[in-house]
């Protein structure tokens, strides 16, 4: 046994040892590679490679891009969730790209015709390479939505399922027809999801094998994943298209906000994702800034029409919620007025630019309630849960003292993530529930999700009129014809007020001034658009 | 001894068994976990598909057969989220966790021990006050308000260490002395008065009298004995370190086993929930066994049976 001094003096060694183990310099951001210099641009591409400024500054740079979650899967087609698929887009090709208008731009599909309501004719761009060899082709793209057809992956990768996809035919080596079982109107927005993969690759490996080693065409190469530490990618120096800007791009896995703040003030990242609109005035340092994003996610208080709040039942009441709530105080006070207010449950450009807006009208809500017989109010519940989009409880409690003020007796109900799903998929909702919905321009699905008996239809909405107008437009091949339809759809269920229509959900980025980089109001992340100032 | 430990094992087993009884039933009466996996625009048919697919549609007495008779061949499923084999995930996490909780316990044993027994034979003086105060604070302080501190004086303004992250052994310190801070606290006061109970033996007064010196009086009589209590509270504590590191592990984004267990708990991703519990619980039966063995063996008076 070691004498009562001979121990003190063991901790003092060990604790100095501890010490200057810890001096060493703190962990930065990966050192450049130091590999062989790659290979230069092998000229197999037919046309001749687009030079941009980008691809002359091409530097050894990285950018590190922290997130607060791990990404699920790696698979194409399995990916899902903003994190998966912005990596899977990186290193994968797009059939379209979406641009910040909603509209798909052509990418691996160089051009498409329908044919007919159920026929899809899509050229197939030449000189695209996978990594390994394989040229991107017509098989290639009918083998990557048929494997998306496996139970496994059939519920992730979208657009077989979506457009009901009967068959791909291929007509030759760069042109393949998509043949649907109904009209498929969504057709175009759903090749914005669809990246197309290597078939040897996929085909002649287990699912196994090849989930965590993604490998495919575009500007980006997976490098590694170090499950909840970091995803590495590389850039594609044989890629077809513009080079990005960063050699290198670190996804780092940081749950906690304040440490995502601290790394990026402490110039150890170069943006930190998923910040809350309290916490962002930290994310501006003289390093980097806080950059604000009016996003797609349309967030409202849904009004149950099957719970047992018969009050909610009357469209007179819905209007009334809609005259109670003040929306330009919330977002100014509450959201620093970094957002806009709905002007319909479809997103710009689609929108009835004709709807009346629901101003705040204290004296009109208490008229309509008085009107349908609710003079004195009625009481009702708020559910929604704590953190979910930020400034959950103080949103629900404001919206609770307006209605208050107008008679109606609301309290807040703060649920758990999981109960409160269940609520919202078993349609039991007890009166209005806090939530966002299809951060997305497709007026097809935004309007969907109002559709009587729709999985999504939390709310239970259901006008046969609307409903009768959707079917019509899921059949009209004219877009303009379409169009029209959709904004007759919007007067409809604008007036029918199943929702309190509310703002735009918010989203902050801290970003650090070295980089260039505007993030998507969609939530995708595209990295290969970023470049070092 | 062997009787003994293998009849423990035994019962560890029977333990473990249920507590996996436990978390399949208690985590299926939770909710659905279909919603929070399948996409937003994932039409109903899909939603079915993918239900029937986990085996999630089948009566919940089915489930649990099919459960049972897949662990009896080692086989603890597929994450419903990741696709990958929850062995594999939890194993792979477990590396981490395990550098951090041995770390953060060596920290806790070198600190506490001599600090304890320093405290007794101090005893009522300041120096008593001062490591007993300390060692309440350590105990009583919220580990992740005591992590983000750490990581404010030290990373962030002092700039002597990282923030987070794991991969050099400066990114250890911190999350290590934070999650060392509570067991150091129990572990300090606990030594002190194993120390001051054994200092108070007759033994001790019959060693003194035969002429030892005050040191050898101490450490071969005093200090042996009042570390026998003080050792197998650490080995009880490994399991909580080991099973509880999550707060540390999120506020330090330590890739570790808690991380984990919390995310598949609010995913409902109840394999690798399952699959972490179950872990768990191995691990607590094991400790707890080492524990008690490590007991007969420094302490000739108990037997175990």
């Amino acid at each position: 046994m070691l004498k009562h001094s001979l121990y003190l003096i063991t901790v003092l060694i060990v604790a100095l040892g501890m010490l200057l183990a810890s001096c060493a310099p703190a962990a930065t951001k990966v050192p450049p590679a130091t590999e062989a210099p790659t290979e230069p641009q092998a000229p197999a591409a037919t046309e001749a490679p687009v030079i941009t400024e980008a691809s002359a500054a091409m530097e050894d740079a990285t950018l590190i891009y922290a997130v607060p979650a791990d990404a699920r899967s790696l698979d194409p087609s399995r990916a899902a969730g903003r994190l998966d698929v912005s990596i899977i887009y990186s290193i994968c090709d797009l059939m379209a790209i979406r641009d910040t208008n909603g509209v798909s731009q052509p990418h691996v599909a160089e051009s498409w015709t329908r044919l007919d309501p159920l026929t899809w004719e899509i050229k197939i761009r030449k000189g695209i390479t996978f990594t390994n060899g394989e040229p991107l082709n017509a098989e290639a793209v009918k083998f990557t939505m048929e494997r998306a057809r496996i139970p496994e992956f059939n519920d992730n990768y979208q657009l077989p399922a979506q457009t009901k996809l009967k068959e791909v035919k291929i007509i030759d080596d760069y042109t393949v027809h998509f043949i649907t079982e109904e009209p498929a109107n969504t057709m175009e927005f759903w090749f914005a999801e669809s990246p197309i993969i290597p078939p040897k690759y996929y085909g002649e490996n287990s699912i196994d094998a090849v989930a965590e080693k993604p490998l495919c065409s575009g500007p980006y190469k997976f490098v590694e994943w170090v499950k909840d530490d970091h995803i590495t990618l590389e850039r594609n120096e044989d890629y077809w298209g513009p080079k990005p800007a960063f050699k290198r791009i670190i996804f780092r896995v940081i749950p906690e906000e304040s440490a995502r703040i601290n790394e990026l003030r402490a110039g150890n990242i170069d943006v930190a994702s998923a910040l809350t609109l309290d916490q962002a005035p930290q994310a501006n340092s003289d390093v980097s800034i806080a950059k604000y994003v009016v996003g797609l996610r349309k967030m409202h208080l849904g009004i149950s029409q099957t719970s047992t709040n018969e009050a909610l039942r009357d469209k007179r009441v819905r209007q009334a919620l809609n005259y109670a709530i003040d929306k330009e105080a919330i977002v100014n006070d509450l959201l620093g007025g970094k957002t806009t207010i709905l002007k319909s449950y479809v997103n710009p450009p689609n929108n009835n630019p004709n709807l009346k807006p629901y101003t705040y009208d204290p004296e009109k809500a208490k008229a309509l309630l008085a009107e349908a017989g609710y003079p004195n109010g009625f009481d009702v519940v708020i559910q929604g849960r704590a953190s979910a989009y930020g400034f959950d409880k103080e949103i629900m409690t404001a919206a609770a003292e307006y209605l208050k003020a107008v008679g109606i007796n609301a309290t807040v109900e703060v649920m758990e993530n999981g109960v409160y799903l269940d609520a919202l998929d078993q349609k039991k909702l007890a009166g209005l529930n806090w939530h966002g919905w299809a951060a997305l321009i497709n007026p097809i699905v935004e309007n969907l999700i109002l559709t009587c008996g729709h999985v999504d239809n939390a709310v239970d909405y259901c006008n046969p009129e609307f409903d009768k107008l959707y079917n019509q437009m899921l059949s009209e091949s004219d877009p303009a014809k379409r169009q029209e339809l959709n904004f007759q759809m919007q007067e409809i269920a604008w007036d029918d007020a199943p929702w309190v229509f509310l703002w735009h959900l918010p989203m902050v980025y801290g970003i650090s001034k070295d980089i260039d980089y505007e993030p998507r109001p969609d939530g995708y992340i595209f990295l290969w658009e970023a470049r070092p100032k | 001894m062997v009787t003994y430990i293998l009849r423990r094992l035994f019962q560890g087993f029977f333990t473990f068994l249920g507590v996996s009884a436990l978390v399949f039933f208690m985590g299926r009466a939770t909710g659905d976990p279909i919603r929070l996996m399948v996409p937003e625009t994932a039409t109903k048919e899909q939603r079915e598909e993918v239900r029937k697919r986990l085996g999630l549609d089948q009566p919940i007495l089915i489930q649990y057969g099919v459960f049972l008779g897949n662990l009896a061949r080692g086989d603890l499923g597929r994450s419903y989220l990741q696709r990958d084999e929850v062995s594999k995930l939890v194993l792979s996490r477990m590396p981490a966790t395990l550098e951090l909780a041995l770390f953060s316990m060596l920290i806790g044993i070198i600190v506490s021990i001599p600090l304890g027994i320093f405290v007794a034979l101090k005893r009522n003086t300041a120096w008593d006050l001062l490591g007993s105060t300390l060692a309440l604070l350590g105990q009583a302080t919220p580990n992740f308000w005591l992590g983000m501190v750490l990581i404010i004086v030290f990373a962030v303004e002092l700039k002597w260490l990282p923030i987070s992250g794991r991969g050099t052994f400066a990114q250890l310190v911190l999350p290590a002395v934070t999650l060392a801070m509570a067991s150091l606290g129990y572990f300090t006061r606990l030594m002190r008065s194993s120390m001051l109970d054994v200092l108070s033996q007759d033994y001790m007064r019959t060693a003194r009298s035969k002429g030892a010196t005050e040191s050898l009086v101490l450490t071969r009589h005093g200090l042996k004995n009042a570390l026998i209590p003080v050792i197998t509270m650490m080995g009880m504590q490994f399991g909580n370190v080991l099973t509880g590191a999550f707060i540390i592990e999120t506020v330090f984004a330590w890739p570790g086993i808690g991380r984990l267990g919390v995310n598949s708990l609010f995913e409902r991703d109840f394999p690798v929930i399952q699959g972490v519990i179950i872990l768990s619980s191995v691990v607590f039966v094991i400790s707890n066994l080492i524990v008690d063995v490590l007991y007969s063996v420094l302490d000739p008076r108990i037997r175990l049976e």
